[in-house]
C-alpha cells in the first residue's frame, strides 16, 4: 500500500493560518511555495501552486479514488516529471533504512508512475560534497545547521538554490518537531494548524504525528475529525504495531460508537486485543453498576482469557461482575482463582465480599483477617463480614481469638455497625449488660446510628431502667417508630414475633449508616427479648472482656472479695460512675488472685481514663501485671488519650511524639492521622501536614482531609512571581 | 505625501538598520562562539544554561545587526521549532535543556515576543525576506491581541498574556518598564498598521518622564493602577531588568537628557542595582557590559569619551555580554564619535 500524504481535515474552516508555519520561501525554488498537498494534486509538480485547503476534507486514500473528476489524469502524452532522487540516494548510501523507506514511500506517493532506481550505490552521487554534508546534517536531525548551511551557500553563490527535495524535507521535519513540541505543551490549536499547513508530514512514515493531530482534535471537541485521522492510518498504513496502537489511542479517547466504525477496518483479526479491552471495559462498568450488563459474548471472551491466563486481573474483573450480578458463588471461585495467582489486596477484598454474600461469614472473617493491613477497602470488607457474622441467629460459637480480633478491628476503626453487631451478639446470648455497653460504644462513635439506639432501648427495658429508657425514647422516638414502640409494650406485643423480626430487619434500611449490617440476611432476634434464656456462659462474655466494658450483668452488687469487687468495678464503670468504679477496682487489686489483680489494674486504668485522668490511668496500667496483648491494647488507648490532652494544651510537638509512640504499638487510625495533620499544621509544618491530608483524602475522600488541604492552601497561597 | 516624507526622513537619519553591519564582526564572532549553540540555541549561562524567548530574541537581533544570515537562520530554526508553539502564535518563554519536555513554562513574555518580532522585521528588511516580515507581523498582531491593554486612557504593554491584570492582582495592572523595547514600536506600527504600538511607546515615555520628575529611576515592576508605584511583592529596585531602559531609549533615539537624568544619578557612583526609594546602591554591577550602559549615557549627553577598555568586547556572561553588543551597535550607529 503506497504511503500518501494526508490532507488533514480541519473542522473549522475559519482557522487562522500562521505564516510562521512555512519559512524559507525566499531561498527555495518557486514550486516549493506549494506545500506538499494531496498527491492527486502534486502529481505534476509544474502545476501552479494551490493553497492548502481550509475546508473540511476527510483523509482519503487517493489511490483508491480514481473517479475524482478534478484529478488531472497522468496521460502518457505528458513528459515524465523529473524526479529528484538525491535524498533517496543519500539515505541508501548511508544505510539509513528508516529514512530511505520514508523517502521511497514519499516519492511513490507523489509519482505513482515512478520506479525506484536499481543502481542506488553506483550512480547518482551528486558529486557535491557540500550538499552531501547538508543531507548528512539533515539525517542527524540537525535542522538548524542545515538552515545555516543553505543560507551560507546561497549568500556565497547567489545562483545556488537548495534542492527542492531538501527544502521540502526540511520543512516537513521541522514542522513535525514543532508539532511534537506543541502537542507536548498541550497547544492543540497550534497542533491542528501545523498539521493543516504541512500535510506532508502526516504520512505513514510518522504515524505519531497523525496520532498527535488526532488527539488535538479530541481535545478541541472534534472527535469525528480524530476518527478520520485514525481511519486514515487504518486505510493506508501497514505497520501492525502502529495499527493496533491506533485503535488503542482511539479506544482511549473516542466515544465507543466511533471506535466501532474503526474496528470495521480490521485485517485478519489484528484487533483481538482491542476487542478484549472493550469487553473488559463493559464488564468493568457493569461490575461497578449492577444496573448495567455485559453481553454473554463479552463474558465468554474474558472468561476464556481468565481461564487461560496465569495473571489475576481478568479473574478479579469477573469476580466483581458476578458478585454484583447475583452470582456470588461464581464470584467466590473467581476471587479464589485470583488469590491463587497472587491477586493481592483487591482479590482478597473481593473474596471476603463474595464469601459474605454466600453467607460463609466465618470463612470471610478468617480470610479477611489476613488482609487487614492491606488497605481501607479490605478493612471495610472485613468489618462488613464480621458484622453479618455476629448478627446471625442463632449466634455462632466463635473462638476467643476470632472474637478478640473482631473487637480489636472494630475498635481501631471505631466502626459503629461493628460495635452494634457485638451488642446484638451479646444480647442474643442473653448478656444484657455487655450488650448495653457495646450499643453505647456504637452510639459514641456514631450518634445517629439507630440500630444501636434501638438495641440500647431493649437493653434498658430488660434492665427495667425506665428512666434510661424514657430518655432514649425522648431522643429517638420521633425518628424511630420501633424505639418509640419499646415504651409501648401492648402495641409491640400485638405484633406477631415473625413480623417483629422482619420489622427489625427492614426498618433500619432507611438509614444509610447501618447499611453494612442490614444488608446481611442475618439479623438480631427480637425473640430473645421474650425468651430470656440465660446463656451467661455463652460467647458474648468474650467481647465484653476485650472491650473497655463491664463483664457482669445485673446490679453492681456487694461483697468484699476481690472477685466481687472486680465485678462491681466493671459494673460501676459501665454505669459511668468512674470514681466509684476506681474505688472498687482498688479493692479488687488488693484482695484477689493474680488474674483478678491484673484485671483490676486494667479496670482502674479504664476508670481513670473515664475521669479524664490520663496520667493516673497510665500509672495504673503500668503498675499492673497485664498480659502483653492486653497491655498493648491499653497502652494504645492511653497514648491516644494522652495525645488529645497534649493537643488540647497546644503542646503539638509533645503530641506528635506521643503519636509516634502509639504508632509503634498499633496502626494509626484515620482520625488520629487527621489530628497528626493538624498538629503539623499548628507547628507551621505545612508540607508535612499537606502530605498527611493528601494521603487521607486519597484513601477515603474525607471532607475533613479536604478542609485541611484547603486551609493549608489558603495559608500558604503566595503572590504570583 | 507625508508618508513619503517620513520614509525619506527615516533613510536620511539613518534610522533603518542600514546596509552596513552595526555589530562588529569580531565581537559578534566571540559572542556567537560563547553563547549560540550549533542548533541555534542562545544560552543564558548564569541561569542554569536555560534559554528563553528573550535570549533567542536578542540572538536574532544581534545576528541581524551583525549581518550574519547563517546564524540568524540557525537561531530562528530553533526559536520557531521549540518556542513558537503556543496556540496564539507567541513564544513560550522558558526552555530548559535538562527538562523533558524542554518547555517548562508555556507562558509568554512580552519583551521576548517584541524582540523576536523586531529581529524578524530587521531580517525581512535587511535581506529582503518577506517571509520574515510576515512572521514579524504575525507575532505583532498576536501580541497586540493579548498584551495591549487600555487602562485609564492609556495603552499599556502587559508583561505577558496572563497574570498581571486588574483581575489577577489587587494592584493590577502591573507593568515592567524594561519590557518597552522602544526601537520596536515604530517598526511594528508600520508593519501592522496598528497605531496602538505608538500609543504604547507614548505611555512608556510618559511613565519614564513622570518618574524622572520624581527623580526616581524606574523600578522593575510598577503598579499603574493609579499613580505609578512599585508593585507589591517585588523589590522596589532599579535592577537587572530595568538597567536596559536607558539602552533601549538610546537605541531608539529617545534618550533626552531629562529622561535619562535619574539613571545617571542612580549610577553616579558606578553601575549598580539601586533601591529606588533611598537611591542607595544595593549590589554593584562591575561587568563591562553594565558599565558601558552608564558610559553610553554620559557620552550621548555630554560627549564624555567612552573608556577604551569598554570599546573592545570580551564575552563574560550572557546577559551583560548581550547588553554590551547592543550598546556598541547603538554607539556605532548613532554616536560614532563616542567610539
Amino acid at each position: 500500500m503506497p504511503v500518501k500524504p494526508i490532507l488533514v481535515a480541519v473542522a473549522v474552516s475559519g482557522v487562522a493560518f500562521y505564516t510562521l508555519g512555512r519559512y524559507g520561501h525566499d531561498i527555495a525554488s518557486p514550486q516549493l511555495a506549494q506545500p506538499m498537498i494531496q498527491p492527486a494534486q502534486a502529481q505534476v509538480p509544474q502545476q501552479p501552486p494551490q493553497p492548502p485547503a481550509g475546508v473540511a476534507t476527510t483523509p482519503v486514500d487517493t489511490a483508491q479514488a480514481p473517479a475524482d473528476p478534478n484529478r488531472p489524469a497522468a496521460t502518457p502524452q505528458q513528459p515524465p516529471p523529473k524526479i529528484d532522487e538525491t535524498a533517496l540516494r543519500y539515505f541508501a548510501g548511508q544505510g539509513d533504512t528508516r529514512r530511505y523507506e520514508a523517502e521511497l514511500a514519499r516519492l511513490r506517493a507523489l509519482y505513482p508512475e515512478w520506479r525506484p532506481p536499481t543502481d542506488l550505490s553506483s550512480q547518482g552521487q551528486t558529486g557535491d560534497a557540500e550538499l552531501e554534508r547538508m543531507w548528512r546534517l539533515f539525517a542527524e536531525g540537525k535542522y538548524g545547521e542545515v538552515r545555516a548551511a543553505i543560507v551560507q551557500r546561497g549568500s556565497a553563490d547567489p545562483n545556488w538554490r537548495a534542492p527542492a527535495d531538501l527544502a521540502a524535507q526540511l520543512d516537513t521535519a521541522e514542522a513535525r518537531q514543532r508539532l511534537v513540541n506543541a502537542s507536548d505543551a498541550r497547544q492543540w490549536e497550534q497542533v491542528i494548524r501545523l498539521g493543516t499547513e504541512t500535510p506532508a508530514m502526516l504520512t505513514c512514515a510518522s504515524v505519531d504525528a497523525l496520532w498527535r493531530v488526532a488527539e488535538a482534535f479530541v481535545q478541541t471537541g472534534k472527535p469525528e475529525r480524530a476518527r478520520d485521522a485514525y481511519a486514515y492510518v487504518l486505510t493506508n498504513c501497514t505497520n501492525p504495531a502502529e495499527r493496533v496502537g491506533t485503535l488503542q489511542k482511539a479506544l482511549a479517547t473516542l466515544p465507543e460508537n466511533l471506535v466501532e466504525a474503526l474496528l470495521g477496518q480490521e485485517r485478519q483479526n489484528e484487533f483481538a486485543s482491542i476487542r478484549d479491552e472493550i469487553a473488559r471495559r463493559h464488564i468493568g462498568k457493569a461490575a461497578d453498576d449492577p444496573a448495567q450488563k455485559a453481553t454473554p459474548a463479552e463474558i465468554q471472551r474474558i472468561e476464556a482469557l481468565a481461564n487461560a491466563a496465569a495473571t489475576p486481573d481478568d479473574a478479579i474483573l469477573l469476580g466483581f461482575y458476578t458478585l454484583h450480578h447475583e452470582e456470588p458463588a461464581k464470584a467466590v471461585t473467581w476471587f479464589q482463582t485470583a488469590l491463587g495467582r497472587d491477586g493481592g489486596a483487591k482479590a482478597a477484598e473481593g473474596a471476603v465480599l463474595a464469601l459474605g454474600a454466600t453467607r460463609n461469614y466465618q470463612e470471610a472473617e478468617t480470610l479477611g483477617a489476613r488482609w487487614l493491613e492491606a488497605g481501607a477497602a479490605n478493612r471495610k470488607a472485613y468489618l462488613d463480614a464480621v458484622t453479618a457474622l455476629l448478627t446471625q441467629e442463632p449466634p455462632p460459637r466463635l473462638d476467643r481469638t476470632v472474637i478478640e480480633r473482631i473487637v480489636r478491628t472494630v475498635g481501631q476503626d471505631k466502626y459503629a455497625p461493628g460495635a452494634g453487631a457485638l451488642g446484638w451478639y451479646a444480647y442474643n446470648a442473653g448478656q444484657i449488660t455487655p450488650a448495653g455497653t457495646w450499643f453505647d460504644t456504637a452510639l459514641s462513635w456514631d450518634r445517629g446510628y439507630e440500630p444501636a439506639a434501638y438495641g440500647l432501648a431493649l437493653v434498658r427495658e430488660r434492665q427495667r431502667d425506665q428512666a434510661g429508657l424514657r430518655t432514649l425514647v425522648a431522643e429517638w422516638g420521633g425518628r424511630s417508630q420501633r424505639i418509640a414502640d419499646v415504651l409501648n409494650p401492648r402495641r409491640a406485643r400485638s405484633v406477631p414475633p415473625t413480623g417483629g423480626q422482619r420489622d427489625m430487619r427492614q426498618r433500619p434500611l432507611a438509614g444509610p449508616a447501618d447499611e453494612p449490617a442490614e444488608r446481611r440476611p442475618a439479623a438480631i432476634i427480637r425473640a430473645g427479648r421474650d425468651n430470656p434464656a440465660a446463656r451467661e456462659a455463652g460467647p458474648a462474655a468474650e467481647p465484653a472482656r476485650q472491650a473497655a466494658a463491664p463483664r457482669v450483668g445485673g446490679d453492681c452488687g456487694g461483697g468484699s472479695s476481690g472477685a466481687a469487687a472486680l465485678q462491681r468495678g466493671w459494673c460501676l464503670l459501665n454505669l459511668k460512675r468512674p470514681v466509684a468504679a476506681a474505688a472498687a477496682f482498688e479493692v479488687a487489686r488488693r484482695g484477689g488472685n493474680a488474674q483478678v489483680v491484673a484485671d483490676a489494674a486494667a479496670g482502674l486504668a479504664y476508670a481513670k481514663m473515664q475521669q479524664g485522668l490520663t496520667t493516673e490511668a497510665m500509672v495504673a496500667a503500668s503498675a499492673a501485671n497485664l498480659p502483653p496483648a492486653r497491655r498493648k491494647e491499653l497502652s494504645t488507648l492511653l497514648l491516644a488519650e494522652q495525645f488529645y490532652a497534649q493537643y488540647d494544651a497546644k503542646d503539638f510537638n509533645g503530641a506528635l511524639v506521643t503519636l509516634s509512640e502509639r504508632r509503634r504499638l498499633a496502626p494509626e487510625t484515620t482520625d488520629l492521622m487527621l489530628m497528626r495533620g493538624w498538629s503539623y499544621y499548628n507547628l507551621g509544618r505545612y508540607q508535612d501536614a499537606e502530605r498527611i491530608f493528601e494521603t487521607l483524602y486519597k484513601v477515603n475522600k474525607s471532607p475533613e482531609a479536604l478542609s485541611g488541604l484547603t486551609t493549608i492552601r489558603d495559608v500558604t497561597k503566595r503572590n504570583i512571581q | 505625501m507625508r508618508r513619503v516624507f517620513a520614509a525619506m526622513a527615516v533613510v536620511f537619519l539613518g534610522l533603518a538598520p542600514g546596509a552596513r553591519a552595526a555589530v562588529p564582526a569580531d565581537a559578534w564572532a566571540l559572542y556567537r562562539q560563547k553563547f549560540v549553540t550549533s542548533e541555534g540555541r542562545v544560552v543564558d549561562d548564569l541561569n542554569g544554561g536555560i534559554s528563553h524567548s528573550e535570549s533567542q530574541g536578542y540572538g536574532l537581533l544581534l545576528a541581524c545587526l551583525a549581518d550574519d544570515r547563517a546564524t540568524f537562520a540557525r537561531i530562528f530554526a530553533f526559536t520557531r521549532t521549540e518556542l513558537l508553539i503556543r496556540d496564539d502564535g507567541l513564544a513560550a518563554w522558558r526552555w530548559d535543556p535538562k527538562a523533558s519536555p524542554h518547555v517548562t513554562d508555556i507562558n509568554n513574555a512580552s519583551d521576548g515576543d517584541l524582540l523576536i518580532a523586531d529581529a524578524l522585521a530587521c531580517a525581512g528588511r535587511r535581506w529582503a525576506m518577506p517571509a520574515h516580515s510576515a512572521a514579524a507581523r504575525q507575532i505583532a498582531t498576536s501580541l497586540a491581541k493579548v498584551a495591549l491593554r487600555q487602562h485609564a486612557g492609556q495603552t499599556w504593554l502587559m508583561p505577558g498574556a496572563a497574570g498581571f491584570s486588574e483581575k489577577d492582582r489587587t494592584d493590577g495592572p502591573v507593568v515592567n518598564p524594561s519590557y518597552w523595547v522602544f526601537e520596536a514600536f515604530p517598526i511594528l506600527a508600520k508593519l501592522t498598521g496598528d497605531q496602538r504600538w505608538m500609543q504604547v511607546q507614548a505611555s512608556g515615555l510618559k511613565l519614564l518622564d513622570d518618574l524622572a520628575k520624581r527623580r526616581m529611576p524606574a523600578p522593575e515592576w510598577l503598579s499603574v493602577k493609579a499613580e505609578p508605584k512599585p508593585a507589591e511583592g517585588f523589590p522596589a529596585q532599579f535592577g537587572y531588568n530595568a538597567i536596559r531602559i536607558p539602552l533601549y531609549l538610546l537605541r531608539a533615539g529617545l534618550g533626552d537628557k531629562a529622561r535619562l537624568a535619574p539613571f545617571r544619578q542612580a549610577w553616579a557612583a558606578g553601575t549598580a542595582v539601586v533601591d529606588v526609594v533611598s537611591g542607595k546602591p544595593v549590589e554593584p554591577l562591575p561587568d563591562a557590559g553594565y558599565r558601558i550602559l552608564s558610559a553610553s549615557i554620559a557620552c550621548a549627553i555630554e560627549g564624555t569619551p567612552i573608556p577604551a577598555e569598554l570599546k573592545t568586547f570580551q564575552p563574560t556572561a550572557y546577559y551583560p555580554s548581550t547588553l554590551h553588543l547592543l550598546a556598541l551597535s547603538m554607539l556605532g550607529e548613532r554616536y560614532p564619535q563616542c567610539l
